[in-house]
Formats: structure tokens, sequence, C-alpha cells
């Protein structure tokens, strides 16, 4: 059996045990976690320890990683760590000569090489003084994303629709003084929303390619919190068979334009009036993908990554028994603490609930900033159809809304009913305001 | 076996067949949940059997097998 080596860490779209459970089927894994991380949190090496062969590595060096990657006679090198996937590309270079275009993983490279391969029709910038951003303003106009070049998980990302957002926006960050924000148009969604039965607000798609091989799966997106943090998944998508088609076409050029290879890909997409444009690419699987497509199918989708990673034929097959989401409950924008959150129980009583993932204590402290990651609630929901799901979790949303208690700066309440109403009108189910059970 | 998860996950009821990582658990949980049954009963699990089936029931029955081979 081959040997695999897998760069871990705290935040993976597949954790630690996971990502061994899913490459056991296919190759003997080997995990590396970078030592300024091991050193952050001691108990990761345990347990990756605990699961299979570990070595702390550097992860600022490349040849390092390399040299022990080809050390311990390793066919592959993969992850589910956004962090290491220019690392990832570096070493499959280095040892197994497989390289695509340089920096494709930082936002600002990503973005010119899809628009020269005539894959998006954004075109943005990198903006890191004031007169670029300003340039930047000029060109794009509003509405306008501002979002860290090397960011993940929504952290820090603006959406800039007035000459008063960009002034706030450049006062919070402090801008010029720090890390530098790739600029581009907001990109709008379709003008009729229910244009091919969708109930999304984007989708992602899931591109697993092997063995000349492609295969993948598709998930629905339910609107943002604002500005632009994410509130879950849904699967399998709703969009017809048309769209669908349009969706691939669009994910394939972008796996060619960036000159990826095999592996597992998380692509997101949001339809437009025009061809569907391309939001990001990652190179990894997407965030709670795995958990949705075991819960909704029950197979694990983490042993096809592995198999791509491998380069062999993903052997990727869902059958879908229900509809599944899971629902992110993110804290306002002008919170600073979650005073008050319900109790596990009574989430997990709610419309269907099948899970509660994690609620954060009360006296959490809040910041829109830090992203999507910083979540007050994650549950997972199970309906037999997507009007039942859409349902649940406009009910879910609406319950969540008013049982959490988030306090702004001068400790007055502040709740987000608009993410309720936006989950309603996307959805089409009505928004669960006023229910009670 | 359900008041020990129920003490490290800090919930009130835990049923038999609870999925740990369904639950709200995680890797490092985990640990403490091991930790806490070889202080408790002499008897190492290893990570790797645990998510096998990581159940009340399931890590009850690990242990068993274990005890029974030693």
């Amino acid at each position: 059996m081959p040997r695999i080596c897998l760069l871990v860490g705290r935040n993976g779209s597949l954790t630690p045990s996971e990502a061994v459970a899913a490459a056991r089927e296919s190759a003997e894994p080997v995990l590396l976690i970078d030592r300024v991380e091991a050193a952050g949190l001691p108990g990761l090496v345990e347990v990756a320890t605990g699961l299979a062969e570990t070595h702390v590595v550097d992860t600022s060096d490349p040849r390092s990683v390399s040299a022990l990657v080809d050390k311990c006679g390793a066919a592959a090198v993969a992850t589910f760590v956004d962090a290491y996937c220019p690392l990832v590309d570096d070493v499959t270079g280095l040892l197994f000569g497989r390289t695509g275009a340089p920096n494709r993983w930082g936002k600002d490279t990503q973005r010119e090489l899809l628009a020269a391969a005539g894959v998006s029709a954004i075109t943005g910038c990198v903006a890191s003084t004031l007169a670029e951003l300003a340039a930047a303003v000029r060109r794009c106009g509003f509405p306008l994303v501002a979002k860290p070049v090397r960011g993940v998980s929504s952290r820090d990302a603006w959406l800039l629709r007035t000459p008063t957002d960009q002034a706030r926006f450049v006062a919070a960050v402090s801008f010029g003084s720090a890390e530098a924000f790739v600029v581009e148009p907001y990109i709008d969604g379709p003008s009729d929303h229910t244009r091919g039965s969708h109930r999304a607000d984007y989708l992602s798609a899931e591109l697993f390619v092997g063995g000349g091989e492609l295969s993948g799966f598709l998930t629905d997106r339910p609107p943002l919190a604002e500005p632009l943090r994410e509130t879950g998944i849904i699967g399998p998508s709703t969009v017809d068979g048309a769209t669908e088609q349009a969706v691939w076409r669009t994910a394939h050029a972008a796996h060619r334009a960036l000159g990826l290879g095999s592996g597992a890909f998380h692509i997101e997409i949001k339809l437009t009036d025009g061809d569907p444009e391309v939001i990001e690419v990652n190179g990894r699987l997407g965030g709670y993908v795995r958990r949705v497509a075991q819960l909704g199918t029950g197979a694990d989708v983490g042993v096809a990554a592995i198999r791509a990673a491998l380069d062999r034929p993903p052997g990727l097959e869902l059958r879908w028994q229900r509809q599944v989401a899971a629902m992110l409950l993110q804290p306002p924008v002008g919170a600073v603490v979650a005073a008050g959150v319900p109790r596990r129980q009574d989430l997990r009583l709610l419309p269907g609930v099948i899970s509660v993932e994690q609620v954060v204590p009360a006296g959490t402290r809040c910041d829109w900033r830090a992203g999507t990651s910083a979540a007050a609630a994650t549950l997972w929901l199970a309906a037999p159809n997507d009007q039942e799901l859409a349902v649940a979790m406009c009910e879910c949303a609406a319950w969540l809304v008013d049982a959490f208690d988030f306090h702004d700066a001068n400790g007055r309440p502040v709740r987000d009913d608009g993410w309720v109403d936006r989950l309603s009108a996307s959805t089409g189910a009505p928004s669960g305001k006023g229910a009670s059970w | 076996m359900a008041e020990l998860w129920a003490e490290i996950l800090d919930l009130d009821d835990i049923e038999p067949d609870d999925d740990f990582i369904e639950i709200g658990g995680h890797s490092l949980l985990a640990l403490d949940v091991l930790r806490a049954v070889h202080a408790r009963t002499g008897v190492a699990v290893p990570l790797g059997a645990f998510f096998d089936n990581a159940t009340p029931r399931g890590l009850v029955s690990l242990i068993s097998e274990r005890a029974g081979a030693r």
C-alpha cells in the first residue's frame, strides 16, 4: 500500500482523525504538523501520534518538508487545510515534478489567471496603499469586496457599498500598515432568484480529479451573514440540470486555468444573469462537505479525496437519501459578546435538527472580522426533501435569532433579522418568525 | 460512561449510542475521555480504535475487550 503524507492542523475541512480514516482505504497515512501549531497546541501532536506516524515539520521551509516526504517514501502529499495548499504545490513540484501556475492560491493571482483564461469576468487588484485603494474603487465601482490576499474563512472580508463604508474599512484595518487586500467587484446574483429552481445564494462544486477521471458534486450555500460570512451548506444542490451543467463547465474551466492536476478541489460559484462566475477556488475539500455527504448518503468523500491525491480514479458514487444542511449562526456585525445563549438540549429539539455541533458559552466575545469560523452555533439538519428542509431552516433561523442575546459595545442588544428574511426569500419558505413550539 | 462523557462534554444527558462527534466532541476532548478511562480502569484505548465506534456503548465494549485480553 502506498504512503501518503497529510499536512494536518487545527483548521481543516477534515480533522486528523477523519483524514486518517479516509486514507486507510487507499494508503498508509503519515501526518505532518507544523512546528508552530504543534507548540501552540500540544494536544494536536498527541492526537496525531495516536492515529498514525507523525512528524513535526517547518512548513515555512518547503525543501525540508520535501526531504521528509521523500524519506517517508510517500507517493503523494495532500492537505485539507487551506494554509498548506501552497506548500503541497511546492513539495509536489520539488518531489514529483508536477507544477501548475505559481502562486495560484493567492486571491490576486488566482483572479488574474481566471480572467486571462476567460473563465471569469471579474477583474480585481491588490491594494496596499490608500492611493491603490482609491484607484481600485474607481476601477471596480461599488459595491465591491475587499479581503486579505492570504485570508481564509472570510476573515476580515469587507463589503463596501459606499464611500462611508470605504472610510470605515480604512480606519478599521489600519489600511496600509499591515496586509494587502484584494479588491474586486461584488458579484450580483441572478435578477430572477428562482432561476433553475435554485434555493441558494451561491453554490460549491467539489471536484475530484485523479486517474484520468473527473467527478464531483454540488452543494448549495444559503445567504451570507453581513458582510460576507457563511451561514451554512445544503446538500444535495437543488439546481436544475441545465444550470448544473453550466456550473460544471465553469468549474472544469477554472481547474484548467489554474493548471491544477489531481486532487480534490472546492470551487465556489455564483449564478449570474450570464455565465456562472467563480468566487474562489481552494486546493482542498470544502468545509462541512464531508459531513454533509456522510449524513446525506452514508459515503465518506474523504476517501475519494485521498484517491484523487494519489492520482487514482476517485470512485465517487453518491446516492442521496435525504436533504442535509449545516446552519451556522453568525453574531450580528455590531455584537461584541454573546451575553445569553440557549441550552444545547433546547437546540436539539428544534425542527429538523439532528445534531448540535457546537454552541458558544455565554459571555463569549464576538468579532465579525474573525470571519466564518467564529459562528456562535452550528446545527445539523435533515429532511426528506428540500422543501421541508427549507421550512425547518427558516424556523430554526428565526428561533436562533430570538434565543441568542448578543450585545454591542454599549451593552445594547443587537440582532440580525435581515438574515432570517434573506433565508426565507432565498428558499421560498415562510420566515418562521413568530412560530413557537 | 455516559456520566463521564457528560462531564467532559459539558452536556446534561448522553445516550448510549450518541456519536461523540455529533454531540460536539472532537479529537482533543477524545483524549480527555481516554485519559479519564485509563485513570479509572487502567485500560488504555487507542484513539483510532475509539473513533471506529465513538459511542459510550462502543467505548465500554472496547474497554471490556481489552480488559479481558490482559
